[in-house]
């Protein structure tokens, strides 16, 4: 019973980040059909943000908003650097993964190799379950999905959510439609920084900054949203299964901690096996092989 | 006739002589290749120790080489092994290819270190490694001493030796616990949280069978990544087991992960054994954000004490020179190396690598930490009284750090965090 509380809580907790992580991730997929290996950079960056302004404001209150700024900000600005090779998916690809080598190498030379601690906005620990939960995780997961439901919401009830929808569906019909595809991906891309700092600025207080760590951050996103179904916004609740086993296989063996990455790689090829889709993605039909 | 014959003959002679000049040795400077990886904090600390050594031996004109002569500076080359195995070997190769140096220090991480000793091998370059810990670079030595002889490991220890030390301290913390709390040492019960690498293989067992000699109660145990960003299940599930005392065996970044979490969710346990970043005397407080506090480990980081004549001027010269204390191990011990290579060339007036190997298997050295001797059948470094030290430190209030171990160079008791202190009987 309390090894189950143990797994709900926590996978709760966890899986709720990596939902706004991944979200980010699979609308940029979906909508502008970009395979933004940088993505993991979003939330890299947002926890440097917030530790440098809190070093000069020493106010979490200040440094948190400005660090969301800065990194939407940061989102449009990767965005125009792409924007000239974005109608080539495999240009794009590459464009993304250079972005986030340069970026984790100036942050090397910015910041050094130490790594960073940021402090919690409420500290002090809870109990749920019977389940001690640091009060700062919680409040991130409670955050992230607040964040959730608003962007659902602004998806379904804004015309610019609408027309995110319309591209995400059918580019050729949502041009025909008037709808400015350029604007509807650039503010895709922003979002999804958005998105990802929210996360960032929230949880990495639990955690320490380190120029490497956005690596993890994209494969996470990534497996997310393979097993989910690329470009499936639904697909994110993939999040709380990822969460769920990596906690499952902790808890199992000893060497559980260290497998667990290998452990979620290999439910998402079984699920890939079974449904090549993904778990909420739609089967588009067999390859056509042009001769 | 005698025109053409005179051309012919300058011709020759010409270029006898520029053949002459090519292959006759001509020096300038003696070429030491550092290889690590530059992207974490022991690559900085480093490139920090060795280039601190190279200034101190330029101060004094160089090393004096009987070969040729003259005192010759040192020519540091950085290769840097991107802590990735695919990179590990080719940064040795381009050193040795490329740089054309003439020994190597640095490496870190067994595995990749493994690699680079084939290659230093391969082209008959010593190899003064000090970063790794893992048996079989000395082992390698042993089973295949003719291929492996210029490979050698002064410091720092290797992983039963260094795991002895961790294990000590972790004994010491038990011990502190059953004191403080007025409880017997069975009832102190630890949880081993040790990190998946070939390092730490020979360490855990040494701790199980230690712990069971000394009657502390092994609850958990778990076996994260090195790079484990979170360990609240862990944790918690090893204190859910009674456990007070945690002993870790981390050796990176993880080691955030474990001392922020424990304080973060208030737990009844204190983490002992060894955290590499609490080593660090600069950026691990910064980094933890002050939930460092009460951590223990055990260092080979040396702290301003005279354990040699030669610690606090090493520690005040690197204050002095970078504004900031040694920051990780690594870095006295390949500071240490580039004084044994210079130690090494004087006394035997050559930088032949065979008259070097005899050289360095006999010699004793004075270095940061105690005195760095050689098996001269492994290579590999000796430790216990009268050779290298273990230490024991604890983060402590105001971002201080104590040596809590041995008793010899003590400067506090184990302090425990107040969660744990509220189990006092």
């Amino acid at each position: 019973m309390d090894v189950i509380a143990k797994l709900l809580v926590y996978s709760f907790i966890t899986g709720s980040i990596y939902c706004i992580v991944a979200l980010g991730f699979s609308l940029v997929f979906g909508v502008a059909n970009i395979l933004n290996l940088a993505h993991g950079v979003f939330y890299m960056i947002s926890g440097y943000l917030v530790y440098s302004f809190f070093v000069v404001t020493q106010n979490m209150y200040t440094a948190i908003p400005l660090a969301v700024i800065g990194t939407t900000l940061f989102g449009a600005l990767t965005y125009f650097t792409i924007y000239t090779v974005i109608d080539s998916p495999f240009k794009t690809l590459l464009a993304t993964f250079a972005i986030g080598g340069a970026i984790s190498e100036i942050i090397f030379i910015v910041y050094g190799v130490s790594s960073y601690g940021i402090p919690n906005i409420i500290d002090g620990s809870f109990m749920i379950l019977g389940v001690p939960v640091v009060k700062q995780a919680f409040l991130s997961a409670i955050l992230a999905l607040f964040v959730l439901s608003g962007f659902v919401f602004f998806l379904n009830k804004t015309d610019l959510g609408r027309a995110m929808r319309a591209v995400a569906q059918n580019i050729e019909v949502a041009k025909l439609a008037g709808i400015n595809i350029n604007r509807v991906k650039f503010f895709t891309v922003v979002v999804a920084a958005f998105l990802a700092s929210v996360a960032g600025v929230f949880y990495l207080p639990l955690q320490s900054l380190h120029p490497n760590m956005w690596m993890n951050v994209t494969i996470i996103s990534f497996v997310i949203v393979v097993l989910g179904g690329m470009g499936s916004i639904k697909g994110i609740i993939a999040s709380y299964i990822i969460a769920f086993s990596e906690y499952a296989t902790t808890l199992s063996f000893a060497e559980g901690s260290y497998v667990k990455t290998g452990v979620y790689l290999l439910i998402m090829i079984i699920i890939l096996m079974l449904r090549p889709q993904g778990l909420f993605g739609k089967y588009l039909g067999p390859l056509e092989v042009k001769t | 006739m005698c025109k053409k014959y005179c051309v012919i003959g300058v011709f020759f002679v010409f270029t006898f002589a520029l053949t002459f000049m090519a292959t006759a040795e001509t020096r300038d400077s003696i070429r030491i290749g550092v290889v690590h990886n530059y992207t974490d904090l022991s690559g900085k600390s480093i490139k920090e120790a060795v280039i601190l050594a190279q200034e101190q031996i330029k101060k004094d004109g160089g090393i004096f080489v009987k070969e040729f002569g003259k005192k010759l500076p040192i020519e540091l080359f950085f290769a840097n092994d991107g802590g990735k195995p695919q990179t590990s070997s080719s940064a040795v190769e381009k050193l040795c290819n490329v740089d054309k140096i003439d020994f190597l220090v640095g490496g870190n991480v067994t595995e990749l270190c493994l690699a680079q000793q084939e290659v230093a091998m391969d082209y008959k370059k010593i190899f003064l490694s000090g970063g790794a810990a893992g048996l079989q670079l000395w082992r390698n030595v042993e089973k295949n001493y003719e291929r492996y002889k210029y490979y050698f490991k002064f410091e720092p220890l290797d992983s039963l030796q260094l795991g002895e030390g961790m294990v000590d301290v972790g004994v010491a913390t038990a011990k502190a616990i059953s004191k403080q709390l007025n409880i017997p040492i069975e009832e102190v019960k630890a949880a081993i949280l040790a990190e998946h690498a070939d390092w730490a293989e020979p360490v855990v067992p040494l701790a199980i069978n230690t712990f069971k000699k000394e009657k502390i109660d092994i609850v958990y145990m778990a076996r994260p990544s090195r790079e484990a960003t979170d360990l609240t299940t862990e944790l918690v599930e090893a204190t859910r087991k009674g456990a007070k005392m945690l002993w870790a065996c981390f050796s990176w970044e993880a080691g955030y992960a474990l001392v922020k979490q424990i304080y973060d969710l208030n737990l009844p346990v204190i983490s002992t054994g060894y955290n590499s970043v609490a080593q660090d005397l600069v950026g691990y407080w910064k980094a933890t954000a002050g939930k460092g506090i009460y951590s223990a480990s055990w260092t080979f980081v040396p702290p301003r004490k005279p354990l040699t004549p030669k610690t606090i001027p090493f520690y005040d010269d690197h204050v002095k020179r970078w504004e900031h204390p040694p920051l990780t191990y690594r870095g006295n011990a390949n500071y240490n190396n580039v004084f044994i290579i210079k130690e090494a060339i004087e006394k035997t007036g050559t930088l032949n690598p065979d008259k070097l190997v005899s050289f360095l298997e006999n010699m004793t050295y004075v270095g940061i930490m105690g005195v760095n001797k050689v098996d001269p059948k492994t290579h590999n470094s000796i430790s216990g009284k009268g050779y290298l030290p273990n230490i024991g430190i604890q983060w402590v209030e105001g971002g201080k750090q104590e040596i809590i171990f041995p008793d010899y160079l003590k400067t506090a008791d184990i302090k425990l965090p107040p969660a744990l202190l509220k189990l006092k009987k």
